[in-house]
This record gives C-alpha cells, structure tokens and sequence, in this order.
C-alpha cells in the first residue's frame, strides 16, 4: 500500500467530525477579556519578553538542582544515621517508651474517605502484606470519564423519557461519585431541568442561583436563565 | 463595532505589523479557542492559552509568510503552546462535556449536537498529542497533509502514518466511550 494513501473513516468518525466542525462561537466575554490582555501586551511591549524564555527556564533548572542537592544530601545524612543507630530497643528502653508517648501524643487518623480513597488505602494495605492477594485496578482516566458521562447520558435519557425522578437520581448518584467531577457544570445545568420537570420550582430557581455564581460564563448559563424564567 | 473590538484610536497607535497581528489574532479568535480545546487544554486554561499563543504570534508575525495559508499556522504555534503546558501540567485533564439546557423534557438537535462534540473532546484526550494534532488538522480542519507536515515540521509520510494510527486510536476511544456510556 502506498504510504500516502488513506482508508476512508468510518460513517459515525465522518458524522462526529461533521459536527465538531460546527462548534459554536466563543462567549463574548472571554473574547473581549482576551484581546483586551491581547492589546495591553503590545502596548505595554509584553510581547518581547517570552514567559518561557530561557532565562527565566535556567534560573527554575538552577533551582530544581539545587532542592535535588539539598534533597539527596538529608537523604544520605538519614541513611547514615539510621545504619548506625539501628539497634533493636529493648522493651522499656528509653527509646521505646519515647516512641510511645509519642504515638499517644499522635493525633489520631483522620477517618478514611468512602469511595476511591478508601479502595486506596485498602490497595496500599494489601501491597504492605506479603502474599495477600492483588489489590483490584484502580480505575483509569478514561474509566472515570466513560462513567461520568454515562451517568449524565442516564439523567439525559432519563429526562428525555420525562422520568425526572430518575434523572434526579442518576445527579445526585454523579455528585456523590464525582463531587468535583470534570462534568459538574453539566451536571448543575440537567439538576436546574430535573427540578423544573418535577415541579420544584424553588429549589430549581436556587439551583440555578447556584449555577450562575459559580459558572458566570458557562455557555450553558443563557439556558439556565431562559429555563427558570419561563418556569411557573 | 461592539464593545469587545478594539478603539480605533488604539488600532492605529499601533505598528502597521503589530495591528496586522492583532487583527489576524482577533478574526481567528474562535478558531484559536476551539484547537486549543480539541488539543486538550482544559475549558478554564483556554483563556490564558490563547494569550500564550498570541504572544508567539506577535513575535513571529514578522517571520510569517502571508502567501501561505494562516489557520496551519496559527496551530503549529498552538500545538507548541500546548506541548509547553503540557509538560507543566503533566496530568490531562479530559474535555468538559457542553451540553445546552432546553426548558422541555425532549432532546433536541442542539443538545444531541453539543454530546457529540462532549464525545469527540473526551476520544481526543485518547490519542496522544503529536497523533492528534494531525488528526485535528487533517479530520476536522481539513487541511491538506502538506500543510500539516509543513506546520508541525514533520516529514510527510510520518504525517500519514501519524494519520492512521491516531483515527483507529480515536475510533477506539470513541467505541470505549460510547459503549461505557450506555444506559444500564
């Protein structure tokens, strides 16, 4: 085959490609923000000086080195001191009564988080035991992603069915897995549509409050505002 | 001219290169926005990237060729951009899904269309980010391979080769996706 020549892409790759090409314009505000910081670097001549440039790299590469330098020298000074006062403590040695006032001292642990943080702390136990059994993957990125967005795509096809219990219940199910997920501006903006198809009508116009003052420039706001204005 | 466009008082106490820059900068705004996006660069780092991609421009405005075409262009300095901040922030984050909120309970074209583009960012992430500049390049933009080559300063046939394996890695992502996200 020759190496310039190309397989046609798939039908769904040439229909998700079509759209993409469809994107809608910027907001206005980030537009205005931009070529106003645009316009006060050529005035101000802020465009002469690189933010990268390589002054500014060495003086980081001269720091990194020297906190490397720093690092590796109390590392081997630790090393040195552990290899030569190793020795077992004898029960009621000084040493091991200080070790346990000091652990009486210790605050206690801080409880350990639901959901991934504890499968972490579970992985880290298992590592830590000799021959006990593989602690299950941790899921990806991509593994994550898939399952915000199928969480969303539930409380979608839910409210496209006019089931909106269900779909309060696939957001409230994505804020309890995802509570700073990457999604949660979708979530908040399908929460406002679940509440109004419920007939929630207060907690949608708070919900949607909400939105507003934490995605001031989300696309989605104009929606939000138009949905909540229009409900009863 | 709206609020967002710039004085002309201040346009022209600019240099003629400087204002030829800017009025590149400013018409291929949009554009600059949405490669920034398709690259990876999360919706709330846009802002300061594509400042970051000004700043190359301006001082390379000099050194552009205006006999040849300006988007190929403007993405070789976009895709450096992002190179850079990529190596800052080692962990990509994936694209945000903008889904556009109806007052009625029923889908419609707008919100069909807006999970399509939320699929599309998410399988980009998937691929990575030399593949898929050429992607973005060849697929959405649809500019020639030569161009492409031309801007990312590849040999050609490395940019073919590139092409094939990022749309069967995008192909994949989007299968994995699409299959990770239907209803229980």
């Amino acid at each position: 085959m020759s190496p310039t020549r190309l397989e046609p892409l798939s039908l769904e790759a040439e229909r998700l490609f079509a759209n993409e090409r469809t994107w809608e314009p910027q907001s206005g505000e980030l537009r205005s923000r931009a070529l106003a910081r645009a316009r006060a670097a050529l005035e101000n001549g802020s465009v002469a000086a690189p933010s990268y440039a390589w002054g500014r790299h060495r003086v980081q590469l001269l720091l990194a080195a020297t906190l490397v330098l720093v690092f590796a020298a109390a590392s081997f000074a630790a090393f040195r001191k552990l290899r030569t006062g190793a020795r077992p403590a004898r029960l009621g040695s000084p040493a091991l009564v200080e070790g346990s006032r000091l652990s009486a001292r210790a605050p206690a642990p801080a409880m350990e988080p639901l959901g991934r943080e504890k499968s972490d702390s579970t992985e880290t136990a298992a590592r830590e035991r000799p021959g006990a059994p593989a602690a299950p993957r941790r899921p990806s990125a991509s593994d994550a992603d898939a399952l915000e967005l199928g969480l969303l795509q539930r409380a979608r096809g839910a409210l496209a069915k006019g089931d909106f219990s269900a779909a309060l219940g696939a957001i409230t199910e994505h804020q309890r897995r995802f509570p700073s997920g990457r999604l949660r501006e979708e979530r908040e903006a399908l929460r406002v549509k679940a509440l109004l198809g419920l007939g929630r009508t207060d907690e949608a116009q708070r919900a949607g409050e909400r939105f507003r003052d934490r995605f001031p420039e989300s696309v989605l706001a104009p929606r939000i505002e138009d949905a909540t204005r229009k409900a009863p | 001219m709206s609020s967002v466009e710039v004085a002309p008082t201040l346009v022209s106490a600019m240099a003629t290169d400087e204002r030829s820059c800017f009025d590149a900068f400013q018409r291929e705004f949009d554009y600059l926005c949405r490669t920034l996006r398709r690259l990876g660069v999360p919706a709330d780092e846009v802002e300061d990237q594509v400042h970051e991609v000004f700043l190359v421009l301006a001082r390379k405005w000099r050194e552009y060729d205006a006999s040849r075409p300006l988007r190929p262009y403007l993405f070789g300095i976009a895709f450096r951009v992002v190179a850079a901040f990529r190596r800052k922030h080692r962990r990509e984050r994936p694209s945000e899904l903008a889904e556009p909120v109806d007052s009625r309970p029923r889908p419609d074209e707008a919100l069909e269309a807006a999970f399509a583009r939320g699929l599309v960012l998410s399988a980009l992430t998937q691929v990575p980010l030399p593949r898929r500049a050429v992607l973005v390049m060849h697929d959405i933009d649809e500019m020639p391979m030569r161009e492409i080559t031309e801007a990312l300063a590849l040999p050609l046939f490395t940019g073919y080769s590139r092409l094939r394996k990022a749309r069967r890695e995008f192909e994949a992502a989007v299968k994995a996706l699409q299959k990770g996200t239907k209803e229980p």
